[in-house]
């Protein structure tokens, strides 16, 4: 029985986090650290495609504090993706548990983790760690779109709501004639057309 | 933007379960439990018993905060009360929590009262003045400035306290405490005098104090903060750590004239308390989106827990924006739910999973060893309890899964 978070590519997870503007949402993406750069990259790529608001990334290095400071001194409107935790002491991470009231804030925030060191939040930040809910996801980079019977189920919604099909929404992004929506750019994302999203979505 | 997504985003932003709870209170989505509301007895004690002192524990989210709010707001529309709630967290890092903190921190927000109340505008205030101007100086003189906000108004006057100094002999009775202990009572017994001369009773709220992880500290700070508040004739509310209610730790609870132990809402046993998270959810989101049916899957998922509640919500809406929904249905629900399962799974040892699996079992707890105090802390394990009986069961999104494990091969 495998119960490590469900598996999840940058774009679902940009969609979620899209869908979370003003609602104070955290999100944890479980990712080895090898793969960290390259998830990061990838996730501010699709949420800079799916809305003009900025992405900062801010590096934990080892001091909450710091770090506080920093994510209270960030951007207002700013969807922050907050890295490089794996030095993160044990001390650190009970010490930004304490600090929890200075990491408020209504726009999204996203950390990204190795398994380790997610354990090691949970152990020591259990404040911290209720904020996140279950927006606890591992990263899979072979889902970087939904996959299957997601995907197709989503793709439908935007299909039956605009009344397009995904041939026309292509056609239209060729042309430079996709609104400026952000379901558009998660249309093109899903249907694995990225490379259009600099023809008007 | 299209109207759906407009209006999902709308929906998400009534479950902010990481925003400070005066948000939601703004906002009119924070309900008050008819019945064991902590805030409406802490305005009729505090009414009737103005320098009285009480201790509220509980576990993450059990709603603590949003009862510090209730009852600050309840009091202050008592005409002979001014209710101030300070979380102390903002301030200090409490892992360096001192006597005398309390004092100041309270003392500073006085100062604030003061100058915000019409009723002294006119008077000669040169010796408050002078005060507040001493108290400054000891966060001069004792306390790191790590900075301060620009934007926010809250943080406008805060001081960032890493820590005070402690003299070496200060960590013993009351008897030891330093002597600058006693001028920060002189002064804000300055302060404090203004409203003693306006027959107004002050109350301080303390929150934020859950977070130390050292009930040892905690119990020498109230232990000298708590008789200096009651002889400034202040009444004062402090949230503390859940540690304070177990073992070695438990005659912490007898500093205080009254104990309040806010507990999850026992979903299967009390229908009161289920109603109550009914018209939590019902406040924040019409029957055509949250139907009922869904809000009695979402509380039995919560096992009555406020923030669980309010965060599976969340992403139960996630989930319907996701699946191409226009409302929160029951398959949404199961998906929060699992993924809110498999995060409280993560991390845990052999010997942690054979405790929630007997406790998933035969519903027995014993808090051995810190680790299982970790279970309870971090909502794996959630008690219930009421009139004297205790009763553990594991957090209800957690169960399927260890049920899974229990018959893997």
């Amino acid at each position: 029985m495998n119960t490590i978070p469900k598996g999840m590519g940058s774009a679902e997870l940009a969609i979620r986090v899209n869908a979370c503007p003003k609602a104070g949402a955290w999100f944890a993406w479980l990712t080895p650290k090898l793969w960290q750069n390259r998830a990061t990259e990838a996730l501010s790529r699709e949420l800079e495609a799916m809305n003009p608001a900025p992405v900062l990334q801010l590096a934990a290095q080892g001091d909450a504090l710091d770090l506080a400071h920093r994510v209270r001194a960030a951007a207002k409107d700013a969807t922050l993706i907050l890295v490089e935790f794996e030095d993160f002491s044990k001390e650190a991470w009970a010490a930004l548990d304490r600090l929890r009231s200075w990491f408020s804030r209504e726009e999204p925030a996203i950390l990204i983790l190795s398994q380790g060191a997610f354990e090691q939040l949970m152990q020591s930040a259990p404040n911290f760690a209720s904020w996140l809910g279950g927006s606890v996801w591992s990263w899979n980079a072979e889902a970087d779109v939904l996959s299957g019977e997601e995907k197709e189920q989503y793709l439908q919604s935007l299909r039956n709501h605009f009344g397009l099909s995904d041939g026309q929404v292509i056609k239209m992004a060729e042309k430079d004639e996709l609104p400026l929506e952000p379901e558009f750019a998660q249309w093109l994302v899903l249907l694995e057309r990225g490379d259009l999203l600099g023809h008007g979505a | 933007m299209s109207s759906r997504l407009q209006r999902f985003r709308d929906y998400l932003k009534r479950f902010d379960a990481a925003g400070h709870p005066s948000r939601a209170l703004e906002q009119g989505f924070i309900v008050e439990p008819e019945v064991g509301s902590i805030a409406k007895t802490l305005e009729m004690r505090l009414g009737l018993r103005p320098t009285s002192s009480h201790l509220i524990v509980g576990g993450v989210g059990s709603g603590k905060t949003t009862q510090l709010l209730l009852a600050e707001k309840r009091l202050n529309k008592l005409t002979d009360v001014q209710a101030r709630v300070i979380d102390v967290s903002e301030y200090q890092d409490i892992a360096e929590l001192s006597p005398g903190v309390l004092m100041i921190l309270g003392g500073l927000e006085l100062g604030r009262m003061i100058e915000q109340d019409e009723v002294f505008s006119k008077l000669n205030l040169e010796a408050q003045s002078k005060a507040l101007g001493k108290l400054r100086k000891y966060l001069d003189g004792f306390w790191e400035h790590v900075g301060r906000g620009e934007d926010d108004k809250r943080w406008r006057n805060a001081v960032y306290v890493k820590a005070i100094t402690p003299p070496p002999a200060e960590w013993g009775n009351r008897d030891d405490l330093p002597s600058w202990f006693d001028d920060v009572f002189r002064q804000v017994d300055i302060l404090c005098q203004l409203y003693r001369d306006t027959d107004k009773h002050i109350v301080f709220l303390f929150d934020g104090l859950d977070r130390l992880g050292d009930p040892a500290r905690f119990e020498h700070v109230i232990g000298a903060e708590i008789p200096a508040f009651q002889r400034l004739g202040a009444g004062v509310a402090v949230v503390g750590p859940l540690l304070a209610l177990y073992g070695l730790n438990r005659p912490i609870t007898e500093r205080f004239d009254y104990f309040y132990h806010q507990s999850p809402v026992n979903v299967p046993d009390d229908a009161i308390g289920r109603g109550y998270l009914h018209s939590v959810l019902r406040a924040r989101l019409p029957v055509e989106v949250l139907p009922d049916e869904t809000c009695t899957a979402l509380i039995s998922w919560s096992g009555g827990v406020l923030r669980d509640l309010i965060a599976l919500a969340q992403l139960a809406c996630e989930e319907a924006y996701l699946h191409g929904s226009d409302y929160i249905g029951i398959a949404d629900v199961n998906r929060a739910a699992d993924a809110f399962g498999r995060k409280h799974l993560l991390g845990l040892g052999t010997d942690e999973l054979e405790v929630l699996q007997r406790v998933r079992r035969k519903g027995i707890f014993v808090q051995a060893s810190e680790k299982d105090l970790a279970l309870l802390v971090t909502r794996r394990v959630l008690e219930y309890s009421e009139s004297g009986s205790v009763a553990y069961i594991v957090h209800p999104t957690v169960g399927p899964l260890l049920a899974a494990i229990d018959k893997s091969p």
